[in-house]
C-alpha cells in the first residue's frame, strides 16, 4: 500500500487487510474513492481518501443463479454483462458513453433517484447490494443510499433470470423519464415491476400469473405523483400504458424463447 | 503530495492536493485541450480524456485515481504539417476529417469528440453511423447538431481503411460534405467566394491549442467566485464578511458597500443603450434567485468556495413575482425602486414595465371588419437557455503600462470596453479588451455579464483574476430567451387573403431589462413583417404589434440567437397553419399567397426602428417560393401530406406520422446602426493582414471575412492572416449579433480590400510600364496571386509587395474602411419537419428536419450549412425538450444539463440544409445573413407536424409528451361533447 500523508491523506490499499487497517486507524474520517463519481470532492471532517481501485471490485462474475458485479464496475460493464436490449436502452437514456465509462455502480446507486432509468431496471430485476464488510445483501432503499454516503457497495447481485422489459417517456429519446416502468420475469414465474419518473418515487410490486394485469396497482401508485416535471393524471394514464407494453414484451420474449 | 501520471507516453511528476480533480491537474500541467463545461459531473464531456483507451470525463475523477493508468489527450495526436524545415507526420486522419468537413465550429468540444472518435476507431475500424453517434454520445455539442462530426468520423474511418469499408447508401451520402445548392438567379463567377474553404481557425482548434480565455495561465492568478442570492426578492440587511476575509488564501471579499454605485445595463449594445439602466455590479437588494450578493477572490477555487460559505448575509424577504401577468396587476410589488434607475422610452419601473411597444401599420380594425372570418388564439413560448458549452469566463490583469486588460469570452469586445469604463471608474483608453476563441455564445455573450466581477477584484487586489461561471450559474444567473404569452388575431377571407393580422405579446424580461425592448420588437417585426396580405391588402397591409415587457423575480432574459424572432414564429405559424386547416386551404399556398414579395416594403420598416426614427426599406431579394419548392421536394411533401397510409405505422397502431412546414424571415443587421471596420495591409510576400473588430464566436466569420478579402485581392484564403476582436489592435465593430457580421463587417472588408486592390493595381501599372507595357489600372485584374494585364502579362503579388515596401517610392499599401448599412435585407427559409407521435403517451419523436434557406449568395457552403444544422438543432430543443421553469418562490427548476436536456449525438433526427441562392445587391458578393434564421422555423414546423399526425393542437412549446397527451384528451372530450 502507498500512503501519502498531507493535510488530507490518500491511500490505495492493495488488499482487504490493508483496507481494514485503515478503517481501524481512521474511524469516521474516511472518504472512499470508489471509481468515477459526480462532484468528486472530499467532504469536511475527512482525514483520508481511500482509493478502492486495487481491490478487484471491477470484476463481473457469472454464477448459476446470478450475475455479480463489483461495486467499481461501471454502467458500461453492466450493459455488457447483461446483454439486454432494454437495459442497454435504459443505460443509454441514463448516460452518454463517457459517463457510462466513468461512473461506478456504487456511485451510481448512491446518486440515483426516481428518474434514474437504470436503477428502475435494477429494481425490477430484484438486484441486491452488499455493503463493505457486511455479510448480507440488501435491496435498494433510501437506507441503502444514505449508508452509501460514507460506505461503498462491494457486490451487486442480479439474480437470474434477468429477462427485462423497460419503457419510458421523456421529452426526447434520451431524456430522463417522467414516467418509467420496468418489469422482469422471475424464476418463480412472478413478474416484478418497478416504476419511477419522479425524483422521490421508488415503487415496486409483483404480478402473479393469472392474476390482474397490474393496471389498478400502477395507477394507484401514481395517483399523487405530482411534481415539477409532470402531473399525476398524466402519469397514471401513461404508466398503465407502459406497464401493458412491458408485459406484452415479456410475453413475446417468452414465446420467442420457447419457439427457439 | 507527489503525483506521477502517465500521459501521452510520458510520465509527469507533479505536486497536487489529493482533492484536486484530474481535470484541474491536467490543465495545470499544460494539457489545455481538456476544457471545462463548468459542471463537475460529467454532463458535457468537454473534459474527455482517454483512460486506458476509453473515453472518460476528467471532472469525475480525482487526479490521484488516475495514477497507474494510461492517459491520452489530444496533445498527443497529429501535428500541423507546415513547420518550416521540420518534417512532421501531419494531422491525424480524424483531425484532418474534422478540419475538412467543417466539424469545427466554436471548437470547444472538438478535442473531446476527436478523442472519442479515436477510441471508437481503435476498437471498431468500420463503424456504422449509429455506432459513431453512440461513440460521440458522451460529448455535448451546441454548434453542429453532430451532422459534420459524424461525417468526419465516418470519413476518417474510410481514409484509415482506404479499402474494404462497406457503407450503406445513407452513409455514403453522409460523406458528401457540401450542402445542396439551388440558384434562383445568375450568380457571378468567383474564385474563393462560394467555395467551402477550411475555417482559418480549424487547425488550431482540432489540435486543442490553448485558444480560449481560460487557456491563458498567468502565475499568481486569483480565482473569483460569486455569492448568489437564495431568495428571489429580498433586501440585504447586513453582510458579515469577516470570517471569509480571515480565511488563509482569501485575497478579497467585496459587497455592495465596497463598490461605487454605478447604474448600467448589461446589454451589449450601441450607445445609447436602447433599454433601461437598472443594474449595479453589487446592490443592497436581490431580485432573483442567483442575483449577486458578494465577490470573492482567492488562491484556489476551493478556498474561494469555502469563503462564500462563511459569508453571513441577513435578508429581508419580499413578495415574489414569478408570473408576468402578476407583474402588471394593481398593487404588485415594485421590483425596481432604486433612485438611480434610468428610463428608456416607455419603461416605467413603478408598474414593473421595462419596455412597451405599440406599432400600428395600416388600419387593423378595418381589416378585421372586412374579413370573412377572424381567428383568435393565445400561445405561450418558454424561457430557454443558450447552453453554450464554454461557460462565461473572463481573465483580468493590469498590464505593464497599468492598463486593465480584460481577456473575455464575449461577442461584443468594444461594447465591453465602453460599458465597463464607468462601472470600473476607468477611462476607455485605459481598458483593453481581447476576445480569444469563444466556445459558443449564441447571444448570451452579447451580455456584459461577468467582466466587472473579475475587473473589480483585480482593481482591489492588483492581481490577475479569473472568473468562470459554473454550469449552475449559467442556468440561474446568466441570460435566456424571453418567455412570452402571445395572443394572435387574424382576419382572413375564404380565398385565403389575409386582411389584418395582430399580435399582442406579454414578454417577461426577468429581474433586469437587458434587451427587453429590442428582443420583443424583433418578435413582431421579423415574424409579422413576413405576411402582408394579398391583392389590395398587399399594397396597404394591416398589421398591429403591441407588447408589454415586464419585470419578474426570475433570472434575466436577454439575447439568444434569433433575438426574439423564434418567439414570434411559434404563435404566428402555428396560428396560420390552424387557420389553413380550418378553412381547408393548402397550408403552403396560404402562406405564399400572403407573404412579402420582392419590391415591397418590409412593413415594419415604415413604423418601427428600435426606438429610433423609422427608415422605410424595400426588400429586393425574396427566395421564399424557391425555398419552399426545394424543401417540399426534399422532404417528399407531395407524397406524404394528406396521404393517410403514410401517416400510419404498420403493426404499431399507437403511432402516427405527421409532416409540417413553417415559413420564416429574419433580418440582416440593424440598419443605420450596426457598424464594422476593417483594416488591410500587404506583407513582403504578398500576403495580407486583415484586422477586423468583428467577433467570430465559432460561426466562421473570420473565415468568411478572409474569403471576401482574398476574392477582392486575387489571392488565396491562406494568404490572408485574420486578426480579430482586440480593442487595441483592430478597428471598431459592434460585435457578433443581429446576423450582421457577413453583411456589415464583410462590406467593410470589401471596401478596404477594394482600396488596397486599387493601390496594388496602380503599382502594378508602374511595373508593367517599366517592362514597356502601358496599362490602365482599371484594366488590371488581380487573380491567382498576380496582377494581370490585358495582354496576359503577370506580376506576382510578392513582387508588388517588395516593390512597395523596399524598392521604389516606398509605401505601406494598406487601407481601412468601415460600413454602416441603410438596409437590412432579410433571409427567408422554409422549414419542414416529419414526426412520429405515440398517441397513447404523447411522446413525439422528430424524424427529419430540412431547412431550405435563401441567405443570398453563400460565401462558404460548408460553414453556412453548419450554421443551419446547429441552429435547427437548438430550435429542435425549443420545439420539444427545452424549457426553464420556476416555482412559486422563484426557485429555478433547471440548474444543470441533465434536467435541461439538450440533444445528444445518438438521438438526433436527420437534419439537412438546402441553399436557395439569390443575389442581394447590397451585400458583399450578394450575401445576406445565415446564422439566426435556423432558430425560427423548427418549433412551429414540428408543432404543425404533430397536429398533422394526430390532431393535437398544442399551443405552448416545447411539445412535451404531457402537453400532446392533454391536447389529445381535449379532442376526445370535445368529440364526446358533440
Amino acid at each position: 500500500m502507498k500512503m501519502t500523508k498531507t493535510e488530507l491523506s490518500y491511500a490505495r490499499p492493495v488488499n482487504w487487510d490493508e483496507l481494514e487497517a485503515l478503517q481501524q486507524e481512521f474511524p469516521g474520517q474516511i472518504m472512499y474513492l470508489a471509481g468515477g463519481d459526480y462532484h468528486p470532492r472530499a467532504k469536511e471532517k475527512v482525514s483520508v481518501l481511500i482509493d478502492l481501485q486495487e481491490l478487484e471490485l471491477d470484476q463481473v462474475e457469472f454464477t448459476e443463479d446470478a450475475i455479480i458485479l463489483g461495486g467499481l464496475t461501471n454502467l458500461q460493464q453492466l450493459g455488457d454483462a447483461l446483454e439486454s436490449a432494454d437495459l442497454l436502452e435504459a443505460i443509454s437514456i441514463e448516460a452518454g458513453i463517457n459517463l457510462r465509462n466513468s461512473l461506478s455502480l456504487t456511485n451510481y446507486v448512491k446518486s440515483s433517484n426516481g428518474r434514474s432509468s437504470v436503477q428502475i431496471c435494477l429494481n425490477a430485476m430484484e438486484t441486491k447490494y452488499r455493503l463493505s464488510g457486511e455479510e448480507d445483501f440488501q435491496s435498494h432503499s433510501t437506507t441503502l443510499k444514505a449508508k452509501l454516503v460514507h460506505d461503498f457497495v462491494e457486490d451487486i447481485r442480479i439474480p437470474s433470470p434477468n429477462s427485462l422489459a423497460f419503457a419510458s417517456v421523456g421529452r426526447s429519446p434520451k431524456d430522463q423519464p417522467v414516467v418509467a416502468v420496468a418489469a422482469s420475469r422471475r424464476s418463480d414465474d412472478r413478474i416484478h415491476v418497478a416504476c419511477g419518473g419522479s425524483e422521490l418515487m421508488w415503487a415496486e410490486f409483483d404480478l402473479y400469473p393469472g392474476n390482474d394485469d397490474g393496471e389498478t396497482t400502477i395507477r394507484d401508485l401514481y395517483k399523487d405523483v405530482n411534481d415539477k416535471w409532470s402531473g399525476a393524471d398524466y402519469r397514471q394514464e401513461v404508466a398503465a400504458v407502459l406497464l401493458s407494453r412491458c408485459l406484452q414484451k415479456l410475453i413475446q420474449d417468452t414465446k420467442t424463447k420457447e419457439e427457439s | 503530495m507527489n503525483l506521477y501520471l502517465l500521459i501521452n507516453d510520458r510520465t509527469y511528476e507533479t505536486e497536487c492536493q489529493p482533492t484536486e480533480s484530474l481535470l484541474e491537474v491536467l490543465r495545470r500541467l499544460g494539457l489545455l485541450s481538456l476544457k471545462s463545461g463548468g459542471c463537475v459531473r460529467g454532463e458535457c464531456g468537454a473534459c474527455t480524456v482517454l483512460m486506458d483507451g476509453e473515453p472518460v470525463n476528467a471532472c469525475m475523477f480525482l487526479a490521484v485515481q488516475a495514477q497507474g493508468h494510461t492517459l491520452e489527450t489530444l496533445e498527443q495526436i497529429g501535428q500541423n504539417p507546415e513547420q518550416g524545415w521540420k518534417k512532421t507526420e501531419g494531422f491525424d486522419p480524424i483531425q484532418k476529417a474534422f478540419i475538412e468537413s467543417g466539424s469545427v465550429q466554436c471548437g470547444y468540444c472538438t478535442p473531446a469528440m476527436i478523442l472519442a472518435a479515436r477510441a471508437l476507431l481503435r476498437q471498431n475500424p468500420n463503424p456504422t453511423e449509429a455506432e459513431v453517434r453512440e461513440a460521440l454520445s458522451g460529448v455535448l455539442c451546441r454548434c453542429t447538431a453532430y451532422v459534420k462530426p459524424v461525417q468526419a468520423v465516418l470519413k476518417a474511418a474510410a481514409d484509415i481503411q482506404k479499402s474494404g469499408l462497406v457503407l450503406t447508401e445513407d452513409e455514403t451520402n453522409l460523406l458528401a460534405y457540401e450542402p445542396e445548392m439551388v440558384d434562383v438567379q445568375a450568380i457571378p463567377e468567383t474564385e474563393t467566394i462560394g467555395k467551402s474553404e477550411v475555417k482559418v481557425d480549424a487547425a488550431k482548434l482540432a489540435q486543442g491549442k490553448p485558444a480560449f480565455t481560460a487557456d491563458m495561465q498567468i502565475p499568481g492568478t486569483l480565482i473569483a467566485k460569486v455569492l448568489r442570492s437564495p431568495y428571489a426578492h429580498a433586501k440585504i440587511l447586513s453582510i458579515d464578511t469577516s470570517k471569509a476575509k480571515a480565511l488563509p488564501g482569501v485575497a478579497a471579499v467585496m459587497t455592495w458597500e465596497d463598490l461605487p454605485r454605478v447604474v448600467y445595463s448589461t446589454a451589449g449594445q450601441s450607445d445609447p443603450i436602447p433599454g433601461p439602466l437598472d443594474m449595479f455590479s453589487l446592490d443592497n437588494k436581490v431580485r432573483f434567485v442567483g442575483d449577486r450578493v458578494a465577490f470573492v477572490a482567492a488562491e484556489t477555487a476551493e478556498i474561494a468556495e469555502k469563503a462564500l460559505s462563511v459569508i453571513d448575509v441577513t435578508y429581508e424577504p419580499l413578495p415574489v413575482i414569478v408570473d408576468p401577468r402578476d407583474a402588471i396587476k394593481d398593487g404588485a410589488i415594485r421590483i425596481h425602486d432604486e433612485e438611480e434607475y434610468v428610463n428608456f422610452a416607455d419603461s416605467d419601473p413603478e408598474i414593473n414595465l421595462a419596455a412597451r411597444i405599440r406599432i400600428d401599420i395600416g388600419d387593423v380594425e378595418k381589416g378585421f371588419a372586412e374579413a370573412d372570418a377572424v381567428f383568435e388564439q393565445e400561445y405561450v413560448v418558454p424561457k430557454v437557455q443558450q447552453a453554450h458549452i464554454e461557460p462565461h469566463v473572463a481573465l483580468t490583469y493590469w498590464d505593464e503600462d497599468d492598463r486593465l486588460v480584460i481577456r473575455t469570452s464575449t461577442q461584443v469586445p468594444f461594447h465591453v470596453r465602453r460599458q465597463m469604463a464607468p462601472v470600473l471608474g476607468l477611462p476607455v483608453k485605459r481598458i483593453r479588451v481581447i476576445k480569444p476563441r469563444i466556445g459558443g455564445g449564441f447571444g448570451n455573450k452579447q451580455e456584459v455579464l461577468i467582466e466587472d466581477v473579475a475587473a473589480h477584484l483585480t482593481i482591489a487586489t492588483g492581481r490577475p483574476v479569473l472568473y468562470e461561471m459554473s454550469r449552475e450559474e449559467e442556468f440561474i444567473a446568466s441570460r435566456a430567451r424571453h418567455p412570452m404569452r402571445i395572443r394572435m388575431k387574424t382576419g382572413v377571407n375564404f380565398d385565403g387573403t389575409m386582411t389584418a393580422n395582430q399580435m399582442t405579446a406579454l414578454s417577461d424580461t426577468g429581474a433586469y431589462g437587458c434587451h427587453a425592448l429590442t428582443v420583443t420588437g424583433n418578435t413582431g417585426q421579423k415574424s409579422m413583417g413576413l405576411y402582408v396580405g394579398d391583392g389590395e391588402y398587399r399594397k396597404h397591409p394591416n398589421i398591429r404589434f403591441y407588447a408589454d415587457i415586464v419585470y419578474t423575480n426570475t433570472s434575466p432574459a436577454g439575447a439568444y440567437r434569433g433575438y426574439g424572432v423564434p418567439q414570434g414564429y411559434w404563435p404566428l405559424d402555428r396560428h396560420l397553419d390552424n387557420i389553413a386547416r380550418f378553412l381547408d386551404l393548402d397550408p403552403i399556398e396560404f402562406r405564399l399567397k400572403n407573404a412579402i414579395r420582392p419590391g415591397e416594403y418590409q412593413p415594419f420598416s415604415t413604423a418601427w426602428n428600435e426606438g429610433r426614427e423609422p427608415v422605410p426599406e424595400v426588400i429586393h431579394t425574396v427566395g421564399l417560393e424557391q425555398a419552399v419548392a426545394a424543401g417540399r421536394k426534399a422532404i417528399g411533401w407531395d407524397e406524404k401530406y394528406g396521404n393517410k397510409d403514410w401517416h400510419m405505422v404498420p403493426g404499431k397502431p399507437h403511432l402516427r406520422r405527421g409532416i409540417g412546414i413553417a415559413t420564416v424571415m429574419q433580418g440582416t443587421a440593424i440598419p443605420n446602426l450596426d457598424m464594422g471596420g476593417a483594416s488591410i495591409k500587404i506583407n513582403d510576400d504578398g500576403s495580407f493582414n486583415l484586422l477586423v473588430g468583428a467577433t467570430d464566436l465559432g460561426t466562421g466569420s473570420d473565415t468568411i471575412l478572409g474569403q471576401i478579402a482574398a476574392e477582392t485581392l486575387g489571392v488565396n484564403l491562406e494568404d490572408i492572416i485574420v486578426t480579430s476582436s482586440d480593442t487595441d489592435m483592430t478597428p471598431f465593430d459592434v460585435g457578433a449579433y443581429a446576423s450582421s457580421t457577413t453583411y456589415i463587417s464583410g462590406t467593410a472588408v470589401l471596401k478596404a480590400a477594394k482600396e488596397v486592390a486599387d493601390k496594388i493595381k496602380e503599382r502594378a501599372t508602374q511595373l508593367f510600364k517599366a517592362k514597356g507595357e502601358d496599362v490602365d489600372p482599371v484594366n488590371v485584374v488581380l487573380k491567382d496571386r498576380h496582377a494581370i494585364s490585358p495582354s496576359g502579362s503577370k506580376i506576382s503579388m510578392a513582387k508588388i509587395a517588395l516593390d512597395s515596401l523596399h524598392w521604389r517610392n516606398q509605401e505601406q499599401i494598406m487601407a481601412t474602411a468601415s460600413y454602416v448599412s441603410p438596409n437590412s435585407p432579410p433571409p427567408f427559409a422554409a422549414q419542414f419537419a416529419t414526426v412520429l407521435v405515440d398517441i397513447e403517451t404523447g411522446q413525439v419523436t422528430v424524424e427529419e428536419l430540412i431547412m431550405a434557406v435563401d441567405s443570398g449568395v453563400i460565401i462558404n457552403p460548408i460553414a453556412a450549412s453548419g450554421q443551419i444544422e446547429g441552429g435547427v438543432a437548438q430550435a429542435l430543443g425549443y420545439g420539444v425538450s427545452e424549457e426553464m421553469r420556476y416555482d412559486e418562490n422563484g426557485q429555478p427548476r433547471e440548474r444543470d444539463l441533465v434536467d435541461y436536456h439538450i440533444f445528444r449525438a445518438d438521438e438526433m433526427p436527420k437534419i439537412s440544409s438546402i441553399f436557395v441562392q439569390t443575389y442581394e445587391e447590397t451585400g458583399p458578393y450578394g450575401a445576406k445573413a445565415v446564422a439566426e434564421i435556423p432558430l425560427d422555423g423548427a418549433a412551429p414546423a414540428i408543432g404543425n407536424a404533430v397536429m398533422d399526425a394526430c390532431g393535437a393542437n398544442v399551443l405552448e412549446n416545447p411539445l412535451t409528451p404531457e402537453r400532446i397527451w392533454e391536447a389529445l384528451k381535449r379532442n376526445v372530450e370535445s368529440n364526446h361533447d358533440g
